[in-house]
């Protein structure tokens, strides 16, 4: 009888699928793009969403200028709430059922990370936002989806 | 250095206040209650020394309102409608100098720092010049000689090199960067070694700063270093200069050159570079090509001479068999340029996966990172465990599917660089063959424009007798002209060679002398030094009573100069258990005991270094510290007699605290009273 032996290889993980790159990076739009640090989880969707593509940047870019989102929809990833979810256990950020608030702990990570120049490019255009993408903004279009 | 003085002058409504105190050599301690205005003292005595960066802004923002828009006095509120503040120096050849900077004032600008050679401050009556204007905070105010940190390096002898910088190339180490390490301020300086270095992009600035202060040779290695990287960049740019200007010269006449490498290498031989040229879609070397295409010329000189040959259908047979040539050519044409549309568009999509895979590396990196920094704060994610109930979790965000385990993330990192490497290598290969094929059709289309003219002519001749003449004439230019171009292609690619071979002796010589660097660039000498830092720290970490790590196990790593359990830089969180309190102020002891560490390293004799032998602690007694530790702080710092230290703290606003932590000590007090700020005769100079 002959045996067929198999070795299970460890498959590669996208990088924006790492526990860690996900929540600090979420953890950065809390800090430099969130009024009181503080955000929606739909608003996050919108945000994580932005961030995976330069295209969608523009748009973003161009929402904030006019203060209107002109596009109808973004994905919404799961791996954002279990991000939030690890996140939340670990103090980094306080959670209510609908959003979110930056901790001090989350904070002072945060600030470690930006320390250390990672995030050069996110942190960049998030700090051009500032603050400019506002709930309302966000609500005005999830309201059509109904 | 020795700071002799500081006055502060304010003139609010007409009338004079200020503030003024002198500091002796020791140490001097600046007893006040929480409000009297103990950090806004030491805040502008940094201020009149231009290193306000340190506190967080350039400028007079950096300081609070009192000395600068209004204070408290008899109960009242008075405006500040001018104020400056004065520093004396001396440096260490006994020369004295004060600084003049002022704070609010509507003719001159806070960038403005006057230099007074006298003691302005403690000999108000003594004679000054007229005072050099020097300029804060222009770019250059650290290189030209009307700039305030260029007068104070040269002042105080301080000789600071040239350092990496975080965007490449060379950039300074300036005044203010070391400066963090000397002038503690309360607000932050006390949450890290060296807490305050305002950015310069220098990359490591830290460890640079240890480096300077305590007169390590690496500077020097390290710019020598760069130059001879310099050196080796310059080298490579120029053979692809020179390569490609080769190359865009041998495209004109269709020829390529194989056995040259894209970059320079010293293995290099030139005798190994070789050009060719495709004739009749066949490569030919360029050498062979010119003699045949000379001895066709003479052929057809030859037959010319016999005389004209009229056969008619020869003629008719000789058309047949050219234009068979021309059209084999033109299917030639076709073949390779639809292969080169089709590596171009491989081209790009390689090009697309590798920005991706880049970007993926970049982005696993940044991740690698924060599982550092993340487990630092005690993060459960960051060390692969749930954080409700520590069980180990997978390291992905994606549901668990059987079967598949993820990769983790060194290994995926790894296999990331493995990818990149063989996209290079696909790329580089596409685009080695697109640049030959661009020749080859290059030299395929001239060859056609000939054929095409030769049968045309053929045809339009084929009636006269002597057809075969004015073609026979024409071949013979053509050919010519053939020749001299491979010729001329002959002599680039001999010029070429004689540069090359000027550009490979210098490289040898750049590549013999870069393996001479020794790998960590630090002197035996430099070695010492640093064990006799590791001594101190651990002596002084002792005497301030650090309980949160075995003492003995506490190195100074090679790599950062910074105290490190392992490899790890020993930060405030060490132990799971600690209670943050405890663990916060005994990471204050751990600054303590390095900051001293390094005066006493750069004041051992045989082994000085370039510390200016001034430290500066506001409030140094963060996180409820316990009075035993501060006792030995004191203790210690009046027992260093070369340095002056400056320690202002409020002593739990209690006397006998304050005569419990400095007992048996000697020093200078500066007792400040309930609102330091008030009257005080001064000529109103600002």
């Amino acid at each position: 009888m002959a045996f067929l032996e198999f070795n299970v290889r460890p498959s590669s993980v996208l990088p924006d699928h790492r526990p860690l790159f996900k929540i600090t990076q979420l953890l950065l739009v809390l800090l430099l793009a969130s009024r009181g640090r503080k955000s929606s989880l739909v608003r996050l969707q919108l945000f994580n969403w932005v961030l995976k593509d330069d295209a969608r940047r523009e748009k973003l870019i161009r929402a904030a200028k006019s203060q209107e989102i002109d596009f109808p929809a973004w994905g919404l990833d799961p791996t954002v709430q279990t991000a939030m979810t690890l996140a939340a256990a670990d103090g980094l950020i306080d959670a209510t059922a609908k959003t979110v608030v930056l901790t001090d702990k989350g904070s002072s990570f945060c600030q470690r990370a930006l320390d250390e120049q990672l995030y050069d490019d996110d942190a960049a255009f998030l700090r051009g936002l500032k603050t400019s993408i506002t709930e309302k903004m966000v609500d005005s279009i999830v309201e059509k989806w109904v | 250095m020795l700071i002799r003085g500081i006055e502060i002058r304010i003139i609010s409504d007409g009338e004079s206040f200020g503030f003024r105190t002198p500091f002796k050599p020791g140490l001097n301690i600046i007893k006040g209650r929480n409000s009297s205005g103990k950090s806004t003292l030491v805040n502008t005595l940094m201020y009149g020394l231009g290193f306000e960066e340190l506190v967080g802004v350039k400028g007079e923002r950096a300081l609070t309102s009192a000395v600068r828009d209004s204070f408290q006095f008899d109960g009242k509120t008075r405006v500040i409608s001018q104020s400056a503040v004065l520093v004396e120096v001396e440096n260490d050849s006994g020369k004295v100098v004060t600084f003049r900077r002022p704070i609010r004032n509507e003719s001159k600008q806070t960038r403005l720092i006057e230099a007074f050679d006298g003691a302005l401050v403690t000999k108000p009556d003594d004679a000054v010049g007229e005072p050099t204007p020097l300029f804060l905070h222009d770019p250059g105010a650290a290189q030209y000689e009307r700039g305030f940190l260029r007068y104070l390096e040269t002042f105080l002898d301080m000789q600071l090199p040239r350092v990496q910088s975080s965007v490449g190339g060379l950039t300074r180490l300036y005044p203010q960067v070391v400066a963090a390490a000397l002038f503690i301020e309360q607000k932050r300086g006390w949450t890290d070694y060296i807490a305050n270095i305002p950015f310069y992009q220098i990359l490591g600035a830290p460890t640079r700063v240890v480096q300077y202060l305590l007169g390590l040779d690496n500077f020097k290695l390290e710019a020598e270093r760069a130059l001879n990287e310099q050196l080796i960049n310059q080298l490579q740019a120029r053979w692809t200069d020179n390569l490609s200007e080769l190359q865009a010269a041998l495209r004109m006449v269709g020829v390529t050159a194989q056995g040259i490498p894209k970059t320079l290498h010293r293995s290099f031989e030139p005798s190994h570079a070789t050009l060719w040229v495709r004739i009749e879609s066949e490569n030919v070397a360029v050498s062979q090509a010119v003699s045949s295409k000379t001895e066709q010329w003479h052929a057809i000189e030859r037959r010319r001479k016999i005389g004209p040959a009229s056969a008619t259908p020869d003629v008719i047979d000789l058309l047949n068999e050219q234009t068979a040539k021309l059209d084999m050519l033109m299917a030639r044409y076709e073949t390779l340029s639809s292969e080169g549309r089709l590596r171009q568009n491989t081209l790009v999509e390689f090009r697309q996966l590798l920005q991706q895979a880049e970007s993926d590396l970049r982005k696993n990196k940044t991740t690698r990172k924060l599982h550092d920094l993340g487990a630092s704060l005690q993060l459960q994610s960051a060390e692969g465990k749930c954080p409700t109930c520590g069980a180990n979790i997978e390291n992905t965000l994606l549901p668990h599917t059987d079967g598949v385990t993820p990769m983790d993330l060194q290994h995926n990192i790894d296999y990331l660089e493995a990818q990149l490497r063989m996209l290079k290598g696909q790329i580089a290969g596409l685009e080695n063959m697109g640049e030959q094929s661009a020749g080859h059709i290059a030299a395929l289309e001239s060859e056609i424009a000939q054929q095409r003219a030769y049968v045309v002519n053929l045809r339009k001749n084929i009636s006269q007798s002597d057809a075969t003449l004015e073609a026979d004439v024409r071949k013979q230019i053509n050919l010519e002209q053939d020749i001299r171009s491979l010729q001329s292609a002959e002599s680039r690619l001999s010029t070429f060679l004689e540069r090359a071979e000027g550009l490979i002796d210098k490289l040898v010589g750049a590549e013999e002398e870069q393996k001479k660097f020794p790998s960590d660039l630090y002197s035996k000498r430099d070695r010492v030094k640093i064990s006799v830092l590791e001594k101190n720290f651990r002596a002084n970490a002792s005497a301030f009573n650090y309980t949160s790590a075995d003492i003995p196990e506490v190195q100074i790593n090679a790599g950062t100069l910074l105290p490190a359990l392992g490899d790890i830089t020993l930060r405030e969180v060490l132990k799971r258990n600690v209670k943050s309190e405890s663990s916060a102020s005994d990471f204050v002891r751990l600054i303590w005991a390095f900051l001293l560490a390094v005066y006493q390293t750069s004041s051992t004799r045989d082994y000085a270094g370039n510390h200016p032998s001034v430290l500066m602690f506001d409030e140094p007694g963060q996180h409820s510290m316990s009075e035993t530790s501060q006792k030995a702080l004191v203790n210690l710092m009046s027992g260093l007699k070369q340095l002056q230290s400056i320690l202002a703290a409020s002593f739990d606003e209690s006397v006998a605290v304050f005569d419990r932590v400095t007992e048996g000590s000697h020093f200078h007090l500066i007792e400040l009273p309930e609102k330091f700020i008030g009257p005080m005769r001064h000529d109103g100079a600002m």
